[in-house]
């Protein structure tokens, strides 16, 4: 039985899946199996993605799961995960990427903690532009992370990290269930907080872990769920949030309360922040303007002077 | 500079009694190529002992000590730091005595366990001493005299006594503004016009001590060695140890730049091809292993020669193969994709030049020599659309029979080994192996280095990059792209690139583009690259490389370390020899090329910025970006120029190792 279970679905996106697979295959860690599910998409080009993987990775354990109809993301995790044993998971989405050695450093780190839920890694968020095929990085952000965003009080009002990031011990599964299929979105997040109460989740700064998302100019086929449908985000956390009003949280409150609570002191943070930077960026650039104008002043003497002779020649119309 | 031998440098100081050397860089050196990569070596060692949190510890301990000699110098203070107040200031970065206390141990004893004798340097301490002068050591360094006689003695420098040492941090006083040379001077007594001094630096070895009337000669030839002192971590090592031990040797032998850039990183990346090909057919049972292209040549020579020690490695061929042959063989019509593909925008091409890229004759309504704009030759290419395509399918006919020849069309998965860098027609050929063999035959593609364009090829066949791929750095993705010009000019083979194959009468023989536009300094600086590359690989494979690297350390990390250290920040002597070279960068192969190096665009300091954009995806695209980069920096008109370049592209700037 292989120690780490990697859950990857997908669903008509081969060029993704084909990079997917690869940053999968590329693992210093080898102590893997990896369970494709498609979810209802053509079978045979990930078919053929898989078996190439196969060739030139012939020790790889790789199990496609081919699902004839489309099933909601949490229901194709869950699928993957009755379907195998092992005594860690993760789940690798199609669009996502690893560093060589995430599996390495993220398995003996969950190993060494043995009353964690899950470690999560540092994360880079890869901005990418795809279109007519074609897939180019446009940015790299370093995604914020920190210990405090991975506790309950840190996550209880917004999802703070990718499932990319995370290795799971699969007892948890035992003692708060599986994913929640009947969600459409944020899954990992309803599933993340009920993670947390029975085991810490144990944060790895250094970025291991590659969060892929596509720019606004992308083919829609190839948008991440949580960019192309902001609005179904809204609404099923607005679920999740009344079906947490009757859980109790500390101090009277409730767990849904405490979210709202939560998520509007992020966004007020966050707000805050970007004023900041706005003003920053604004400042730089007029100091940045005026060091140009300067220096352009100081090495452009010939320009400063065809400035001058313009002006007078408007001046005196030649 | 004018390069005496040590001989040469007393009897032209015939008034000295006493000889004064310089530590560092004269006397002494370090078995790596520059003195920051001390800290590499440290921190290899503290990631071992205590962990990948120790990553980056190079760069924050090179940080602390300009951190520490800014605070001192604003106290307009003459003295030096020492090594207590450098790692005082580590303390405040990293957290545990413990920990800082055994980094500081491993710094010294590193420095003791790489130190080595300058031979110029050892030879003339010897001989002033054979002729009875006085021989003292006057150095600017945070390290105490006991330690300089430690590392002295442990290269084999045994003459060296503390007494004979004035260093900067125990004299509370510098060579570097004089005050250290005022205290010296007395202290050695006697006049100034009998010492004479060697060092390696201008202002503290021969502007400051002139000025008291001590007679001075400078050898640089150990410094020149450096790069950029910020790129340090422990993947320089093993690049940074093969260019010390060159650097040693090439006292005696100045075998020039071609000789260590084949040596140095050309073997690495050629053993990294090794490597990369032992694991995989130990590993697997593999169909059949090719080397492609003329990037694949040097490997294919040495893999050859390492089977005559290693006879489990199975047999490969050379598979002559460009993405010029496999692009017109897959051609089926010529549209408007097929035209952009075969002739750039930049291209300026007579109709007899379009019939032999095509291998066809073109009708043409212009004269056969005219020359024609690229808009013009895509219109014109694409009128001929039926003859193209019959060459195309003759052209793969031939290709196939060659393929059948090499036994890549046997049943089975076939490993075929290129340099990089999208994989394109890498895959061109998967698919024509595919369709020719019903899918019973297939390849992978095992690449050096991979950008982002290979993405969208890993679903028509795996494709791995060794030291670099798709899935890297964004960062490192455009250093590598800026790079690839050079890469593709070192690695490389003796013949032109395959633009045919003969016909079966002649066994589908490939047909070479000509050599006739290389000069003869082109290729003798190629053949040196050649000769110094397969030699060099091949001792590192077998374990027998005089700087001690070995196949162990030819790792992705150290390879993608070597190609930066190298094209990201080359040397001044790199620069200058690679300045004449250009890079064939045409489909057809058959012109002169470009020049590898851009020359500063004119009135380059009053460019306005709207149009570096263009300059740089220009740049980018025809050159090798970061060796123009470079030069636009050494020059006085150009430098605003490339600083400009580097503030709005600043992954540009010479510092390619991140921190993490």
């Amino acid at each position: 039985m292989p120690l780490v279970t990697i859950v990857m679905r997908t669903y008509e996106r081969p060029i993704f899946l084909a990079r997917a697979l690869a940053s999968v295959c590329r693992q210093t860690f080898s102590d893997w199996e990896l369970v494709v599910v498609n979810n209802g998409g053509a079978p045979q080009p990930v078919d053929h993605l898989v078996h190439m993987a196969r060739q030139s990775h012939p020790s790889a354990d790789i199990r496609v799961i081919h699902l004839s109809d489309r099933v909601g993301m949490e229901e194709a995790s869950n699928t993957a995960l009755r379907n195998s044993s092992s005594e860690f998971f993760v789940i690798h989405d199609d669009d996502d990427s690893w560093k060589p050695v995430f599996l390495e450093i993220a398995v003996d780190a969950v190993q060494r903690h043995v009353s964690a839920s899950a470690v999560v890694t540092g994360v880079v968020r890869v901005h990418e532009t795809f279109r007519n095929d074609r897939v180019w990085p446009v940015e790299n952000e370093m995604f914020p992370l920190s210990q405090e965003r991975l506790t309950l009080p840190g996550m209880i009002g917004r999802n703070t990290f990718p499932p990319i990031a995370a290795v799971f011990r699969r007892s948890v599964l035992d003692k708060v269930g599986m994913f929640d299929s009947s969600l459409p979105v944020l899954g990992d997040w309803e599933f993340n907080l009920r993670a947390l109460t029975v085991g810490e989740f144990v944060f790895l700064p250094e970025r291991l872990a590659n969060y892929h998302t596509r720019t606004s100019d992308s083919d829609v086929a190839a948008g991440n769920s949580i960019i192309v449908g902001q609005n179904l985000h809204h609404e099923v956390k607005k679920q999740l949030q009344q079906r947490w009003d009757s859980e109790p949280w500390e101090e009277g409150i409730s767990k849904g309360e405490k979210s709202r609570q939560m998520f509007a002191a992020m966004e007020a943070d966050e707000a805050t922040q970007q004023a900041h930077e706005h003003v920053r960026l604004r400042q730089q650039r007029t100091v940045g303007a005026r060091v140009r104008r300067a220096v352009g002043v100081l090495v452009a003497p010939r320009r400063l002077l065809h400035g001058v002779v313009r002006r007078v020649r408007l001046r005196v119309g030649r | 500079m004018q390069v005496l031998t040590p001989s040469e440098v007393l009897n032209a100081h015939p008034q000295a009694t006493v000889l004064s050397l310089d530590f560092f860089d004269t006397l002494i050196t370090r078995s790596v190529a520059q003195p920051t990569h001390v800290f590499a070596e440290v921190e290899r060692q503290l990631i071992n002992e205590f962990g990948r949190e120790c990553m980056g510890y190079a760069r924050s301990r090179i940080r602390c000590e300009h951190d520490v000699r800014v605070r001192v110098a604003a106290t307009g203070s003459l003295r030096d730091i020492t090594h207590d107040e450098i790692m005082q200031e580590v303390q405040r970065h990293y957290s545990g005595a413990a920990f800082i206390e055994r980094a500081g141990h491993i710094e010294i004893d590193s420095e003791i366990a790489m130190a080595q004798a300058v031979p110029f340097g050892q030879h003339l301490a010897d001989e002033a001493r054979s002729r009875g002068l006085r021989v003292v050591i006057v150095s600017d360094n945070y390290m105490s005299a006991q330690h300089l006689v430690r590392m002295a003695h442990a290269a084999g420098v045994t003459w060296v006594q503390a007494s004979d040492i004035f260093v900067s941090c125990e004299h509370d006083a510098m060579k570097h503004n004089g005050s250290l040379w005022k205290k010296v001077v007395p202290q050695l007594g006697v006049p100034a016009k009998n010492i004479l001094h060697v060092g390696d630096h201008t202002i503290p070895d021969e502007t400051e001590p002139s000025k008291l009337g001590i007679a001075c000669y400078i050898d640089s030839r150990s410094s020149q060695w450096q790069r950029h002192a910020l790129n340090a971590n422990p993947s320089v090592l093993p690049l940074s140890r093969i260019e010390a031990f060159q650097r040693t040797s090439d006292y005696e032998t100045s075998e020039g730049v071609a000789r260590h850039l084949g040596g140095g990183l050309v073997a690495m990346m050629v053993a990294a091809q090794l490597k990369d090909c032992i694991a995989a057919v130990r590993q697997r049972d593999v169909a059949s292993l090719h080397f492609a292209a003329r990037d694949g040549w040097m490997a294919h020579k040495a893999w050859n020669e390492l089977r005559q020690s290693w006879s489990d490695l199975p047999n490969a061929s050379y598979l002559s193969f460009s993405r010029s042959v496999i692009g017109r063989a897959n051609i089926t019509v010529v549209d408007e994709k097929v035209a952009i593909r075969f002739i750039d925008e930049h291209e300026r091409l007579t109709p007899q030049r379009l019939s032999s890229r095509f291998g066809c004759d073109i009708v043409s309504p212009y004269a056969d020599d005219a020359e024609l704009d690229a808009d013009t030759a895509r219109t014109l290419i694409m009128d001929n659309s039926d003859r193209i395509v019959d060459a195309s399918q003759q052209l793969r006919q031939r290709l196939v029979g060659y393929l059948r020849r090499s036994g890549i069309l046997a049943p089975g998965h076939h490993i075929v080994v290129d340099l990089g860098w999208r994989g394109a027609p890498m895959a061109d050929l998967a698919d024509i192996v595919a369709a020719e063999t019903d899918g019973a035959a297939t390849i992978e593609g095992r690449f050096l280095g991979l950008y982002w364009d290979a993405t969208m090829n890993r679903v028509r066949l795996p494709l791995h990059g060794f030291a670099m791929d798709d899935l890297g750095p964004l960062n490192d993705n455009i250093r590598l792209l800026g790079a690839v010009r050079l890469l593709e000019f070192v690695v490389t083979a003796p013949h032109g690139s395959v633009i045919d194959f003969s016909g079966p009468e002649k066994n589908c023989e490939p047909v070479y583009a000509s050599m006739a536009h290389q000069s003869r300094r082109e290729e003798e600086f190629v053949s040196d690259v050649l000769d110094s590359a397969v030699r060099g690989a091949l001792q590192i494979a077998l374990g027998t490389h005089p700087s001690g690297v070995v196949l162990d350390d030819i790792t992705p990390e150290s390879v993608w370390a070597a190609m930066m250290q190298v094209a990201h920040t080359p040397r001044a002597d790199e620069l200058d020899a690679l300045r004449e070279h250009v890079h064939v960068a045409s489909v057809d192969h058959a012109d002169g090329g470009i020049p590898l190096i851009a020359p500063a665009p004119r009135w380059s300091s009053t460019l306005p910025v709207q149009w570096y954009s263009r300059l740089y995806d220009d740049t980018m695209k025809t050159r090798w970006f970061q060796g123009s980069l470079r030069e636009w920096e050494r020059h006085d008109s150009s430098r605003d120029f490339a600083e400009g370049i580097m503030r709005l592209w600043p992954f540009m700037g010479p510092v390619w190792c991140d921190a993490p």
